[in-house]
């Protein structure tokens, strides 16, 4: 009491007006200081994303800009870095792994997102009980396990079972795109039940209150209105998908071929990368070429994330 | 309790607004009717033994002060309740000779023809013309109905010719009076036969909110309506019946000309006249 009496009596020497005049040069300050933290913040953020983007590009471009090889055999299919000036070589063309990391990502994509969407809808709508309880923090915990349990897992369940099954080496597209699937399955699922969660219970009570039926409310409301949600959930696994190297490489074969079958031996972009990286001298033409490749890499993810925007951008009506 | 106080009781309560004044007497048919309805939120006993008559094409506003259970009682006579965990409604609730109370009851069914409105608009985040034409599309109406449908569902609530240009933008833009009365048409897009509304105006303005109160003065004719009201005034003027609720039971109920100037029931006029804890 006698604080604050005392506080009082010290700001009521001055008169309201010159209260107000005072300049506020300590505010300003603390607000100067605010301003400079998070400005720092965010050059550091664009200075270092400009930085790496700026690296990868000029060493993804160096091959074609030094006349090492030109884009047309680049883009081509015949891939044999090693092969003798006699035979015609060395062999620099990616499109295989790019249609390779392509075709594992789509397949992916194709069997999680539908799993990973119901699932979603199952957690939130149908069993929210022990969905909460029970299927959250297990998912929560995969989404946590690293890409190399996932790899060991599938190298030694699912390619056996694959070479038993549907014959070949086991090693392939399909063992790809199985453990890439149950490995970005978490991510679609949990973005997925924020997603559907974030819509207001008075949507639903309008529904209900209308005659609708719990699953037309789901399916016509609710995920409609959480579309945008999902779909982050599933541009976030494929590109997680798309730049995956270790589980993809464990299980892919690692053959130069097209992704023709599911069960031949192919390539991805980073399944190359990973492999040969360690193993060419900086500066040669094929260590350079795997610059390029890193380079179709980012620019293949940042065309998924321009797409995803595109489709789910808020539609006026 | 004590009733040593001598107020000289029934007291002329004196109105300080407009008050409806009663129908000319006429045969009122019993549309809906509460009987020893009880509801508890687990452990909470939120109704406690509530009988109450909604009569046909009359508005029957339910007043009281907050936490009383209005909502909850309100919400008991389309089975709103049932999407609320841990919520148990026990008792009969009679429409035309059949207790709506019940398990086997089709609570989808029961809600066509038992609309709601809530206290904030909820339109969906679709086109106006799809916020209304949503239920009668569940119950397989036809392009050609649909369109009729959206056209009197609007008219009914005065917000045709405010929104016939845009039908197919989202019913988002609208403002909030323009989206409560969207609400209301989509309700009765329905044709059902009780609306059921929730404090429908107290997120509106003025204005919006007395273009509300007209608007049930209007469906009436073709509604039985029972609507919450946090503001005995918005009662007065637009009820014929009014019930007043205290801690989950119901205290009074009556015409709301003799309810608002001549209370039966002491607390019953402590609360009208201000004189309330
Ligand atoms: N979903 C709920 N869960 C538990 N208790 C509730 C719930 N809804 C309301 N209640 C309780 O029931 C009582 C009546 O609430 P309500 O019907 O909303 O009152 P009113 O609409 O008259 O303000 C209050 O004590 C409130 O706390
Ligand atoms: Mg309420």
């Amino acid at each position: 009491m006698e604080q604050a009496a005392k506080a009082q009596g010290s700001s009521c020497k001055e008169s309201l007006s010159e209260q107000l005049m005072k300049p506020m040069r300590k505010m300003l300050i603390i607000e100067k200081q605010g301003k400079i933290i998070t400005l720092v913040c965010a050059w550091v953020l664009i200075v270092t994303l400009f930085s790496l983007l700026y690296f990868i590009t000029s060493k993804g471009i160096s091959p074609f800009v030094n006349n090492q090889i030109t884009l047309a055999e680049f883009f081509s299919f015949e891939w044999g870095p090693t092969a003798s000036a006699e035979q015609g070589g060395p062999f620099y063309g990616a499109m295989a792994f790019i249609l390779g990391s392509l075709a594992v990502t789509l397949g992916a994509t194709v069997v999680s997102a539908p799993l990973g969407i119901g699932a979603a809808i199952f957690m939130t709508e149908i069993a929210p009980d022990w969905g909460k309880k029970i299927l959250q923090p297990v998912i929560e915990m995969l989404v946590g396990i690293p890409s190399v349990v996932y790899g060991f897992i599938g190298l030694t369940v699912i390619v056996p079972v694959i070479r038993e099954t549907a014959g070949g080496l086991g090693f392939g597209l399909l063992a790809g795109i199985i453990v890439l699937s149950i490995m970005i399955l978490p991510t679609i699922i949990s973005v997925g039940v924020d997603a559907i969660q974030a819509i207001p219970r008075q949507i639903r009570e309008g529904s209900y209150a209308l005659g609708a039926t719990r699953w037309q409310t789901v399916s016509r409301l609710v995920v409609r209105a959480a579309i945008p949600g999902l779909m982050t959930g599933v541009v976030l696994g494929m590109a997680r998908a798309f730049g995956e190297a270790l589980a993809v490489q464990m299980v892919i074969g690692n053959s130069p071929n097209l992704p023709a079958s599911f069960i031949e031996p192919i390539s991805t972009l980073t399944s190359v990368i990973t492999l040969n990286m360690g193993n060419t001298v900086q500066g040669t033409t094929y260590n350079n070429v795997l610059w390029s490749m890193a380079l179709i890499l980012l620019l293949i993810t940042m065309l998924f994330i321009f797409l995803i925007r595109f489709i789910t951008r808020r539609r006026e009506y | 309790m004590p009733q040593t106080i001598t107020v000289p009781f029934p007291v002329q309560v004196k109105p300080k607004f407009k008050i409806s004044q009663p129908q000319e007497k006429k045969q009122l048919r019993v549309q809906l009717e509460t009987v020893d309805l009880h509801v508890y939120y687990g452990e909470t006993h939120a109704v406690k033994g509530v009988d109450l008559p909604l009569y046909q094409n009359t508005v029957t506003a339910f007043i009281g002060p907050s936490g009383c259970g209005k909502s909850t009682f309100l919400r008991c006579l389309n089975r709103m309740n049932d999407t609320i965990p841990g919520a148990r409604v026990e008792g009969r609730i009679m429409v035309e000779g059949i207790d709506i109370n019940q398990p086997v009851i089709n609570t989808s069914h029961l809600r066509r023809h038992i609309g709601m409105v809530f206290q904030r608009p909820n339109p969906f985040s679709k086109s106006i013309y799809e916020n209304i034409a949503f239920a009668p599309r569940l119950y397989g109406a036809s392009k050609k109905d649909l369109d009729r449908i959206v056209e009197e569902s609007l008219k009914k609530v005065a917000l045709w010719d405010e929104v016939k240009d845009r039908l197919h933008k989202t019913a988002l833009a609208l403002s909030g009076g323009q989206q409560q009365r969207l609400c209301i048409a989509r309700a009765i897009a329905m044709n059902p036969r009780i609306i059921l509304l929730d404090e429908p105006t107290s997120a509106l303005d003025p204005i919006s909110t007395g273009k509300v109160e007209e608007l049930v003065q209007e469906l009436k004719k073709d509604f039985t309506i029972a609507i919450v009201s946090h503001n005995m005034q918005q009662a007065a003027r637009i009820s014929d019946y009014t019930a007043y609720f205290y801690m989950g039971n119901l205290v009074e109920f009556g015409e709301t000309a003799q309810l608002f100037t001549n209370p039966k029931k002491k607390e019953t006029e402590d609360y009208l006249t201000g004189r309330f804890g």
